[in-house]
């Protein structure tokens, strides 16, 4: 018995505070443009440019999906830009086709799993 | 193995059986000690003589093309120390060692931080590099007795580092080190059963100034194989370093001449590396966790002999913080992820053989250094296949003389090695460090060694003067030089 605490006191404690790598290092990141609740957007052509703020790599993509772009990062700060186009439709059902841009000095995406960004949409013209 | 003990048979003049406190003070025999000593409560019982000595010494090295860029080129490193091991009674023993050291470490670059195998791969760096100063302080002492059947013991070192440039850049390395240990040993079954804990508290203030404004280039906050966190790389060239860990040693040795011995050690390490500006914000995280184990068998009769196995691994793992943004100098600490990992093992099968006046030990071993980084992926593994065979004679040309001679071979063979770097995205600087270091690390090594030490006995002390030298061929085409002198006095 005496052996057996012996073991737990001494071992125990020095093993449980072994450092546990956290090796979960991507996150999935949806940057959502938004132009507030009075136009219907149908669809985004554009290109996102994620700039890592601690590395200073940087990331594109142009996979829209409507107006969310969907794509795995290394969980980090970032500042994101978006230049593209837009179409949508007005509450009277007009279509018009508008260049757009998009920019956040400061994004975290650091959570492991789902991090969701909403990123307020310029219109160029 | 049968040339080398014909040689030592043929030597002549040769003094028998007497052992002096020289001999068994710095013997090979020592090195199979060398880890248990490290229990204070073990090393009041590993020595029955009191040996003390007082010296001045010199360490020159050059390496015509240095091996590792961030450990420089060579160095001279003069210093004074003074040790000693003095035994009060039969059951109590002291010891302590002082020493300074001030000398020059030459060619340094990539590397503006002190203690670099300590925290690699965390250190400031910059591309021009040059000549650094170095001073050291070093302070230890210990005290150990037995009570029955009892062993207890502690000791303390501390050390004092102060690394630094006096042209641009200006580095400059700050460094206390404090260790504790105590240890306690039971003697059971004409066996020697014994346990000791350490603890240690490391800081490090790093800086880099720049005197002539037009000269100023970044310095980079390195965070391995290439990787630098560009976010504080640059202008933050003020740095602290704040570490400190645990270790728990066990070990088992004879009491008598005969007997297995064994060692077991666990440990770990954590160093932070925080920008002093924003004082609470830590850039990088290094947690070092070791085992290293020994077990053998050793026979002082008839004739020394003893064989043993060591297995030494040390994982490495590299925390670096998410860092978020923020009007003030105040960043938020998001998270950390780990990126940088390295594996070094070590392992080998050592035997020794001697009689009253010359020892040998051969040894043949494995090591492998593995290092990844995780994303964009990099990654560098090496490993050696290494084998050594030294030779030591004690000489006794008078009563008053007694000569030291030892002799060093060794060779290692890379087995293996792998290189893998993202390089179409790496600056041309990087790419040419990563490939320098790693041409030196993939190399096979031949090193070959002679000391000679020859110590004058007066009436209550001795006086001693010591030469060695060395030569290491690297494959990769460049060579290595060393030399040692010291003068001193026993007693």
């Amino acid at each position: 018995m005496r052996k057996k605490l012996f073991c737990l006191f001494v071992f125990l404690p020095f093993l449980a505070a072994c450092h546990q790598d956290e090796d979960e290092l991507f996150a999935t990141a949806e940057i959502v443009l938004s132009a507030g609740d009075t136009l219907n957007i149908e669809r985004v052509q554009g290109t996102a440019r994620l700039t890592n703020l601690n590395s200073k790599q940087t990331t594109t993509s142009s996979d829209f999906d409507g107006t969310t772009l969907r794509l795995q990062l290394l969980r980090s700060s970032y500042s994101a830009d978006v230049e593209g186009i837009l179409r949508y439709r007005n509450r009277r059902g007009a279509s018009f086709t508008k260049r757009i841009r998009a920019h956040s000095d400061y994004l975290a995406l650091e959570k492991t799993g789902r991090n969701e960004a909403v990123l307020e949409i310029v219109f160029l013209e | 193995m049968n040339k080398i003990l014909l040689i030592f048979s043929f030597l002549p003049l040769v003094a028998h059986a007497q052992s002096t406190a020289l001999e068994e003070h710095t013997n090979f025999w020592q090195e199979i000690a060398r880890d248990s000593r490290q229990n204070p409560a073990l090393h009041g019982v590993a020595f029955s003589s009191s040996f003390s000595q007082l010296d001045v010494e010199a360490d020159w090295q050059r390496q015509s093309e240095a091996f590792v860029l961030e450990k420089g080129s060579g160095f001279l490193l003069p210093s004074a120390c003074v040790d000693s091991y003095l035994r009060l009674s039969d059951q109590t023993a002291v010891w302590g060692h002082a020493s300074y050291m001030n000398g020059r470490q030459h060619s340094v670059s990539w590397n503006s931080t002190s203690d670099f195998d300590l925290l690699k791969p965390y250190v400031l760096a910059d591309t021009l590099g040059g000549d650094t100063q170095r001073e050291r302080y070093r302070f230890e002492g210990g005290y150990a007795t037995q009570l029955n059947r009892w062993l207890l013991g502690a000791e303390m070192l501390f050390r004092a580092d102060h690394e630094y440039r006096d042209i641009d850049p200006r580095m400059r390395g700050i460094v206390n080190d404090l260790t504790l240990r105590v240890g306690a040993g039971y003697e059971k079954w004409n066996y020697r059963w014994a346990m000791a804990f350490e603890g240690n508290i490391y800081k490090q203030q790093n800086s880099v100034e720049f005197y002539r404004e037009l000269g100023v280039i970044p310095e980079y906050q390195m965070t391995g194989l290439g990787t630098e966190y560009a976010r504080f790389s640059g202008d933050k060239r003020s740095m602290h370093y704040d570490g400190g860990g645990v270790r728990l040693l066990f070990d088992v040795e004879p009491t008598q001449k005969s007997g297995f011995f064994g060692h077991l050690e666990l440990g770990k390490r954590h160093y932070r590396r925080l920008v002093t500006e924003n004082y609470t914000l830590p850039l990088t995280e290094l947690y070092v966790q070791g085992v290293k184990a020994e077990i053998g068998v050793r026979s002082k009769e008839m004739g020394s002999r003893a064989i043993f196995v060591d297995f030494d691994y040390t994982k490495r793992s590299g925390d670096e913080h998410i860092v978020g943004t923020s009007a003030t100098s105040s960043f938020p600490d998001l998270g950390v992820l780990t990126m940088y990992h390295n594996h070094r093992l070590t392992t080998s099968l050592t035997a020794l053989y001697g009689k009253s006046f010359w020892n040998v030990l051969v040894r043949a071993g494995y090591k492998s250094d593995r290092e990844r980084y995780a994303y964009p992926e990099r990654r560098l593994e090496t490993a050696h296949a290494f084998g050594e065979v030294s030779g030591e004679a004690f000489l006794k040309p008078s009563e008053r003389w007694l000569l030291t001679c030892r002799l060093k071979s060794s060779y290692s063979a890379c087995v293996s090695d792998d290189l893998a770097m993202p390089f179409a995205d790496m600056k041309p600087a990087f790419v040419a460090m990563i490939r320098h270091n790693y041409d030196f690390a993939k190399a096979h090594y031949t090193d070959v060694s002679a000391q000679v030490r020859g110590d004058f006995a007066l009436k209550n002390y001795g006086l001693f003067a010591e030469l060695g030298g060395g030569f290491v061929h690297c494959s990769a085409g460049e060579r290595q030089v060393s030399a040692r002198v010291a003068l001193g006095i026993t007693f």
